[in-house]
């Protein structure tokens, strides 16, 4: 029988995984399952299995994937338990014994973890057959290392005391300087999403160099860098979602001050440059100063579209998800039609209407029973 | 000072406040009302931080639908239960605020020494007890120019000293600018410490002025 405590994580996180991955993990099946003839499918995947049980460097290529992967887990995971209607797992998780909790979150991670796992058992036991023995092993201790350290990620962060007093080191520099409003989002991020950003930098330094890798014979089209801009846009949904989050907590106050919509608007596109130095300075690099500029504008409305619509839907992330996912796959098609540069009027154009139509309106703050 | 029209708010189907066209004179207010009354969603309303349907016009012509941002300039709030971003420090919040307010350069000083907070105002907002929270959040209302000022239950968390100056800063607010005050609250104002206050009672989801 499951014990309460793993059932409701689960409950919270399982299959709130598999539904926001869906889309993932279909498109890796196909990449693995059904682009290969099926009379030949099972020999390929066997000579696969085979080739990285024992060839270390192979081997190395796909514990590097799977690690991945859990990177992955670990980013939802901790969207999630920061949500605003996951505090309660703060003090309820935690009055449970360590061993306890242990054991549920390692039962979590190996639920959401399940297509890497189920693949690495079927390598092992395939490996197994051919009479490798080493290569099986170092699969299972790596499998269950990685779902070891996932639980004890989580663990630790779910006992983590929420300490206000401790201040980052970002914070303690910049103790003498001017913090005007919009600034407030660049320091939340670097105080307490630092893990976040630094795991979206790293998507978007894979998406660069994937893409790149994938079109390394048309690497100057424009459209190329479009598609990685795009992608990098859409790995910033979360980062978006959680600025949304804090503006509605934290900054509730900001709408009683005299701020326009219009200086509001700005600011935001302060505070995405300011997120987005990274990818800029790659951009700068690898593009003409012209062409440069201009994709950054792009990424910036695109990232500006993707907040605009939070004002819409309120704080709502199975719809502002949908949204953003099917407006990747619309996008996708103007970028290879060599849209881009209407794309960004376009964007600019609905992210400020959406914005100022809605900033004063339907607001998502439902306030709790009065006292 | 203050005009309603046809003011109607709901959370999805539930009705939370109607306010029949309704004019209110410059002066102190006293909101009364049982719990869930809609005493918050009034107060939140003029504030600019809930949308609802028809207008709030302040001073005949500011209304907060068509000028949001001049209305904000003369409209102050203190949250019942305030929540600031844990990172800043009480300092940089005044900083904002002032800011924000056009407030007169060095205007918080008196009102961070006679609260008595100056030694909490280099700290980071998460360390903060409540009452210290409901301190700070009083003293922001304050800054600026504002015509005026909305307290959400100001008389809860903060001990009976700091009462007294909050009471204080009212009568002299009133009494030398002209500022109105709404001020939501279970118990009835102290009549001693105020100069005279009129009552709104928030009951059956409505507002009515009681005379």
């Amino acid at each position: 029988m499951r014990s309460p405590l793993s059932n409701i994580l689960l409950k919270i996180f399982s299959n709130a995984f598999y539904r926001a991955h869906a889309g993932m993990l279909l498109f890796a099946a196909f990449v693995l399952f059904g682009m290969v003839e099926p009379s030949q499918l099972l020999g390929y995947h066997i000579t696969l299995m085979l080739a990285f049980i024992s060839t270390p460097l192979m081997m190395l290529a796909v514990f590097a994937v799977w690690l991945l992967y859990t990177f992955k887990c670990w980013h939802f995971v901790a969207g999630q338990v920061f949500a605003l209607h996951q505090q309660f797992l703060f003090y309820s998780i935690s009055s449970y014994q360590k061993t306890k909790q242990f054991v549920a979150w390692f039962i979590l991670q190996a639920a959401i973890a399940l297509p890497v796992l189920a693949y690495a058992f079927i390598a092992v036991g395939v490996g197994l057959k051919h009479g490798f023995y080493f290569g099986p092993l170092v699969i299972l201790v790596y499998c269950v290392l990685l779902v070891a350290i996932s639980a004890w990620f989580y663990m630790r962060m779910i006992n983590q005391l929420i300490d206000g007093s401790s201040q980052s080191i970002i914070l303690k520099l910049t103790k003498s300087w001017k913090k005007p409003y919009f600034s407030l989002y660049i320091y939340y991020v670097f105080d307490k999403l630092k893990l976040k950003y630094v795991i979206t930098k790293g998507i978007s330094y894979l998406i660069i160099t994937g893409v790149f890798l994938m079109f390394a014979d048309v690497s100057h089209d424009l459209r190329v860098a479009g598609i990685a801009l795009l992608a990098i846009a859409v790995s910033h949904s979360v980062l978006i979602f959680d600025e949304r989050q804090f503006e509605e907590t934290f900054l509730i106050f900001s709408r009683t001050l005299p701020y326009s919509r219009l200086q509001l608007f700005l600011s935001f596109w302060g505070v995405y440059f300011a997120l987005l130095l990274p990818e800029a300075i790659w951009l700068f690099v690898r593009f003409s100063p012209l062409m440069a500029g201009g994709l950054l504008i792009f990424a910036l409305s695109l990232i500006l579209l993707f907040h605009s619509l939070l004002y819409r839907f309120g704080l709502n992330m199975e719809k502002y998800m949908t949204w953003v996912l099917g407006l990747f796959i619309v996008l996708f098609w103007v970028v290879m039609f060599r849209q881009i540069w209407a794309l960004v009027c376009m964007n600019l154009m609905a992210a400020y209407g959406v914005f100022y139509l809605n900033y004063y309106k339907n607001l998502p703050y439902v306030p709790p029973a009065e006292d | 000072m203050l005009q309603f029209v046809n003011y109607k708010k709901a959370y999805g189907a539930y009705p939370a406040l109607q306010v029949p066209d309704l004019n209110l004179e410059k002066g102190i207010y006293w909101i009364k009302g049982v719990n869930g009354s809609g005493k918050s969603t009034l107060l939140k309303s003029i504030a600019g931080i809930l949308a609802f349907d028809g207008d709030i016009v302040l001073d005949g012509n500011i209304s907060i639908k068509k000028q949001p941002v001049g209305f904000r300039k003369l409209v102050n709030f203190a949250e019942a239960e305030p929540l600031f971003p844990e990172f800043l420090t009480g300092a940089e919040m005044i900083r904002l605020f002032a800011d924000a307010k056009d407030a007169p350069k060095g205007q918080e000083a008196k009102y961070i020494e006679s609260m008595g907070i100056q030694t909490y105002m280099d700290r980071p907002i998460g360390s903060y007890s409540s009452g210290m929270l409901k301190k700070l959040s009083l003293v922001l209302a304050f800054l600026g120019n504002p015509k005026l000022i909305l307290l959400d239950e100001p008389l809860i968390t903060i001990d009976t000293a700091a009462l007294k100056i909050l009471y204080s800063w009212i009568s002299e607010q009133s009494r030398e600018n002209g500022v109105s005050f709404m001020l939501s609250s279970h118990q009835p104002l102290d009549a001693d410490e105020l100069p005279k206050s009129e009552t709104l009672l928030v009951q059956d989801q409505t507002l009515t002025a009681v005379s």
